[in-house]
């Protein structure tokens, strides 16, 4: 797939779309929206924690902030929603609160697919279901790396992902051609007779029944139906009227080509019949030989292997459906309504995008609390900078050891630990200074991914800075040194006051901020020391 | 299982995550050396190995193998 996708997301799932070109991904629980991708995804999954009212509320808060990147979406771009799928229902009370705000949040998706074209809901259920609890989530991966989703499913999951995909871009065929004998019913008409052939409610011919009533759904979703049979039409049309466990009705089928003709030759004449190219047909017949016929004369027609086994008829005409069928076509009334709700967000843009993002954050009651060369810290300091590659200025990696050192001579290491009202993520943000004299020189400064895109960096920053005003330090040297990981943060010193005062050719830039007052501290954290 | 199918399969599976071309590269492939293999390209890695030889690794073992050599190692104990 050649698309470009941009997938909002809260947790690590990358490995799942590892299998999928093109990907780009926000940061966890980011909802900034970069320009210049075609298709968006919004991919959250159920929060993995015990206590179920926190995760309800969770639920619904991802709610408001999916409200606000579909308000973001334009006539060029197309938003995909995941639903919200609760692989392990495990309540400590009957009345669980996250079923509930399950139900709200994906109802929430529909309502949004409905009312506008370019958003469309991805039912996961569909992907998830095929699996066990054990084969969704592997717990190894979830607690080494955050990954809720087995890595192994990669492979089915791309494939998955594209079949939607191409649901949405409507590559949809537009007939479906059928054989009769052990196609539509068990046994062969000119045989067995119109008594004879299977149909019913007992095995197989229950199988056959299902199969047809299959095809008619697909028929109410648009497609156009056909018959290609080697028979004889009067006996054919006998088993319409006489045999009432026919599902389908003789009338369903818009063109039938009943005859002894070949079948090629066959689906030529019904294409032209009903106006429509033979690369929007999809054919379906028992007989491996006439399926290889008709795939070598014509090459365009979509013709899948056909089961033997009765039973697996329905799983088999699914595929059919998924492959081949799937749509998302709206009716007028959606169209109309979509004008109505794209002029809505257009208003709402407006006001969205200057205080949004600032209530959100509020919202969210994000709290630092800040500790100064904590010794207990040390150990998870140094995993930090071993660990830590995008947001990391200089990326100097450092062990237990040499940190206890530095502290000993006299550097200063800050770190702190975020949490939010739905918990807390640890220690997350980390910086180590050297000091000589009022001069202090910024050794490291690191954040985790997983706390990124909320302004924290700044804050804990301006918090540093205003301590060593306080503190009587004047001059502030910083560093950012490239690597292949860490280009993100090319600007972050260049946006937060400091003026580059030189570059080399590794493009390791160095600058300079004289601090002269103290900096205005942010209001949207509530930031303690401890 | 010989050393050497051993050998041949894990490195089908290194190069194809790493998306490598076949015939640049001997037999021990070093995880530092590849910017493409991460941490995040490891868990696939880890994911494709275990479907490939049917096994399940430990966590301590995960973080450990961070080169075809050390894989070959822990893969054999499990065979």
């Amino acid at each position: 797939m050649a698309h470009n996708f941009f997938i909002f997301r809260n947790y690590t799932i990358e490995p799942l779309f590892d299998k999928i070109e093109g990907c780009g991904f926000s940061g966890y629980n980011d909802i900034e929206f970069p320009a210049d991708f075609k298709y968006y995804v919004w991919f959250y999954l159920l929060p993995i924690r015990v206590n179920r009212a926190t995760i309800a509320a969770e639920v619904d808060f991802f709610r408001k902030k999916l409200e606000l990147v579909a308000s973001n979406v334009t006539s060029s771009s197309i938003l995909l929603c995941f639903t919200m799928t609760d692989p392990d229902p495990f309540s400590f009370v009957a009345d669980d609160p996250v079923s509930e705000a399950i139900d709200t949040y994906n109802n929430f998706i529909f309502e949004l697919a409905n009312s506008n074209r370019n958003i469309k809901a991805m039912d996961f259920r569909s992907f998830t279901s095929k699996y066990s609890l054990r084969e969704l989530v592997d717990s190894r991966h979830f607690y080494m790396s955050l990954v809720p989703i087995n890595p192994k499913l990669a492979g089915d999951f791309s494939s998955w992902f594209e079949q939607k995909v191409n649901a949405v871009e409507s590559i949809r065929k537009k007939c479906l051609v059928v054989d009769l004998d052990n196609t539509l019913w068990g046994g062969i008409l000119g045989e067995d007779g119109i008594t004879g052939i299977t149909l019913g409610n007992t095995y197989p011919g229950n199988c056959y029944t299902d199969f047809q009533s299959f095809i008619r759904e697909i028929k109410n979703t648009g497609v156009i139906l056909a018959i290609c049979s080697k028979n004889n039409t009067a006996d054919v049309k006998q088993v319409f009227s006489n045999r009432d466990d026919m599902v389908l009705q003789f009338d369903d089928f818009s063109s039938t080509r009943i005859n002894w003709k070949n079948k090629a030759e066959n689906i030529v004449e019904i294409a032209q019949e009903l106006n429509i190219g033979i690369d929007s047909m999809v054919f379906l017949d028992d007989s491996p030989f006439e399926r290889e016929h008709v795939k070598t004369m014509l090459p365009e027609v979509v013709v899948p292997d056909f089961p033997k086994q009765p039973y697996f008829l329905v799983d088999f005409i699914k595929d059919v459906y998924n492959n081949w069928f799937q749509t998302y076509e709206l009716t007028a009334e959606d169209t109309a309504k979509t004008e109505q709700y794209q002029q809505n967000t257009q208003r709402q843009k407006a006001i969205a995008q200057h205080h949004n993002m600032e209530s959100f954050l509020k919202e969210m009651e994000i709290k630092l609390r800040i500790s100064e060369s904590n010794p207990v810290h040390i150990p998870r300091i140094a995993q930090m900078t071993q660990k830590t590659n995008q947001f990391n200025l200089t990326t100097k990696r450092y062990t237990e050891r040499e940190i206890k050192n530095m502290l000993k001579k006299g550097y200063i290491v800050w770190d702190a630990s975020v949490s939010d009202k739905f918990g807390d993520n640890g220690i997350t943000a980390l910086a180590i200074l050297k000091v000589e004299g009022t001069t202090a020189l910024i050794d490291s400064f690191l954040l985790s991914c997983r706390i990124l895109g909320r302004g924290i960096e700044t804050a804990f920053l301006n918090h540093i800075l205003n301590h060593l005003f306080d503190e009587g330090f004047r001059t502030i040297v910083a560093t950012f040194i490239p690597t292949e990981k860490n280009m993100q943060v090319e600007s972050f010193y260049d946006n937060t006051g400091f003026n580059c005062v030189s570059a080399d050719n590794t493009r390791t830039k160095v600058y300079k901020l004289e601090l002269t007052e103290k900096l205005r501290s942010s209001e949207l954290f509530g930031i303690t020391l401890g | 299982m010989l050393e050497k199918e051993i050998i041949d399969k894990i490195n089908k599976v290194l190069k194809s995550a790493l998306k490598l071309n076949n015939n640049t590269l001997g037999d021990y492939l070093i995880k530092d050396k590849f910017i493409e293999w991460d941490s995040l390209k490891h868990i696939t890695i880890i994911a494709d190995l275990e479907s490939e030889f049917d096994v399940l690794f430990e966590p301590e073992e995960i973080v450990e193998m961070n080169s075809s050599e050390k894989i070959v190692e822990i893969i054999r104990k499990k065979l």
